[in-house]
């Protein structure tokens, strides 16, 4: 005879017939509950149970209709859209375990797993440069470093020259990266004279890109400025535009004379 | 041969579409109906507007659009759109990574460093940038206020114009000797109303105040109110704290923009003004409700935007607690 919390257990723990044919059947955890009581037993021996009464289930819970939590877990390598080695990412449960762990792209976050972790980044600072492994924000500012060149422009003041604490404010300013001063070697040092110049900058210790640098003479850059030489360049090239048409008007009228002449003769 | 028949074709066509507008009688043998009399007319109607409804949803997605643009980041493992908190290695891109918010007075330590490495003016002002939430409870607003503020080291070097409303000569004398610009009564309406004499700042004496009227028009925000303090019997009291004030304004509605000190004085000072600024404008709000200045920027006139942190600015908080 069933009574109904085993016929449901029975029809949710049924495949449905939606799912294909090449996907794992669903395996999420169904919560259920005794419907009927079981009474304590002696001291020291087990409960003892009647399969009609105790077999008897009503659902608590299915979990597969609870929200999907994201699982965290540690990169071992350069993952696309997600980062780079070292990195602690949340992802969803079916990427994580049928493609970053299963190809061995990440691992657990377990105490030593992140200890491990933690010895590669203290290293990374403090140990020597061939114990280190440049990191892939690392690898990404070289590549960024490489295609960069910075353009100074000297001020109007008599005391102005490049010292490292002024080229690390310049590349702060003008490109966007934070260089600590130590990483940057400087062998000019001081610059007072406009020119072509160069600077080395160590990306953590281990990667070093030599950067050039311009001294430009000096140039008003307020906007009132910018707007005046603006309008000075719009004019100077409709005054060209207008002599380029006067020429080429003027070479068709000797064009058509020169075809007359011809005709005449 | 094929071309007459098509001819042929759009010719009985033609026939039959003007047989049928026709409107009038039609001579066609079919029908025999009488003749019928149509409207005719000799207006053209405007066709109704129903692009309204369409015309408002589109304001209505664009407005909610701009709103849930807001992003917050505080419980994310990594803000949106940047790779991490804080940095790994020691040479970085700064726009990978969040924005640091600095203290207030690490951004002026830092500012004045800008000032050296820049080879820029070390008399270049400095100025405060604040970010209001004007929020009250059940939907008010705080209305958006123009204050003036005694600066503990003022920066500016020029007095400032007083004009004074009294038709009393006691009160007069009072006023002059304490340094007014301008004295009078109801005779000065008409030359401030012609745009002849002008003042930074208006005071007034209470009686005078419905013969003034006039000019509140011409003022606006500048017009004597009793809340601002330039509503007083007490004038001189009012021409010293108008005279070396400064005034800053709320501008587009929560935002404050003004100038605090100049970058050549020392350190302390710089942070002293900031200090009073601070209090000052959270005091048009109950402290209640939560922090009223929601982001705070300091910069000077060459350099680029410090955001620093107002909790460890404003004093008030903590030390009540404690007491």
């Amino acid at each position: 005879m069933f009574s109904c919390g085993r016929f449901a257990l029975q029809v949710l723990l049924r495949q449905p017939a939606v799912r294909s044919f090449s996907l794992t059947p669903a395996q999420h955890t169904v919560i259920v509950e005794r419907w009927w009581q079981v009474p304590l037993s002696k001291e020291g021996s087990p409960p003892r149970l009647y399969p009609r009464r105790h077999r008897v289930y009503k659902l608590v819970e299915d979990t597969k209709h609870a929200p999907k939590e994201k699982m965290e877990l540690i990169l071992t390598q350069t993952v696309e859209k997600l980062g780079g080695r070292g990195d602690t990412v949340f992802v969803k449960k079916s990427i994580g375990r049928n493609r970053l762990l299963a190809q061995g792209l990440a691992v657990y976050p377990s105490p030593e797993n992140k200890q491990m972790f933690a010895e590669e980044l203290r290293l990374l600072r403090e140990g020597q440069p061939e114990q280190r492994l440049q990191t892939r924000t690392g690898q990404l500012t070289v590549e960024l470093l490489k295609r960069s060149k910075l353009k100074i422009i000297k001020t109007l003041s008599d005391d102005f020259q490049l010292t490292k604490e002024v080229v690390c404010r310049q590349f702060e300013k003008k490109l966007g990266i934070v260089v600590p001063p130590h990483a940057l070697s400087l062998p000019f040092e001081p610059i007072k004279e406009l020119g072509e110049y160069w600077c080395d900058i160590t990306v953590n210790g281990m990667d070093t890109v030599r950067i050039p640098i311009s001294l430009l003479p000096y140039e008003d850059q307020s906007a009132v400025h910018k707007k005046q030489l603006r309008a000075q360049r719009k004019l100077l090239a409709a005054e060209r535009d207008s002599q380029a048409d006067a020429e080429e008007d003027d070479a068709i009228l000797t064009a058509v004379s020169e075809a007359q002449e011809a005709e005449h003769v | 041969m094929a071309t007459c028949t098509r001819n042929v074709w759009k010719v009985l066509s033609g026939c039959q579409k003007q047989l049928l507008s026709a409107g009038g009688p039609s001579y066609s043998a079919v029908s025999q109906v009488a003749p019928r009399t149509l409207p005719i007319r000799t207006y053209a109607a405007v066709r109704a507007r129903k692009k309204d409804k369409k015309e408002e949803e589109k304001k209505k997605e664009k407005e909610e659009k701009k709103e849930k643009r807001i992003i917050d980041d505080k419980d994310r493992p990594k803000p949106f759109g940047k790779t991490a908190w804080v940095p790994v290695d020691d040479v970085y891109v700064k726009r990978f990574y969040a924005r640091v918010v600095h203290s207030a007075s690490d951004s002026i330590n830092m500012l004045k460093r800008f000032q050296k490495l820049d080879f820029a003016p070390a008399d270049q002002p400095v100025y405060v940038d604040l970010k209001l939430d004007m929020k009250l409870e059940k939907k008010k607003k705080v209305d958006p206020f123009v204050t003036t503020v005694h600066l503990p080291h003022p920066f500016k070097t020029e007095i400032n114009k007083v004009l004074v409303f009294t038709e009393d000569s006691g009160q007069a004398k009072v006023a002059k000797e304490n340094g007014a610009a301008v004295v009078g009564g109801a005779e000065l309406i008409q030359p401030i109303l012609d745009d002849e004499i002008s003042a930074d700042f208006y005071v007034a004496v209470p009686d005078i105040l419905t013969k003034i009227l006039p000019l509140k028009n011409k003022l606006r925000k500048k017009f004597p109110k009793s809340k601002r303090g330039s509503v007083t019997n007490n004038i001189s009291q009012a021409l010293q704290l108008f005279k070396t004030g400064h005034e800053y304004m709320v501008e587009s509605d929560c935002f404050v923009r003004t100038q605090i000190a100049t970058l050549d004085m020392p350190s302390e000072q710089i942070f002293a003004n900031l200090q009073v600024i601070l209090t000052d404008v959270c005091s048009h709000r109950p402290a209640g409700l939560g922090p009223f200045v929601e982001r705070a920027i300091m910069s000077t006139q060459t350099s680029e935007a410090v955001w620093f942190r107002t909790e460890s600015v404003l004093p008030t908080a903590a030390q009540t607690d404690e007491e």
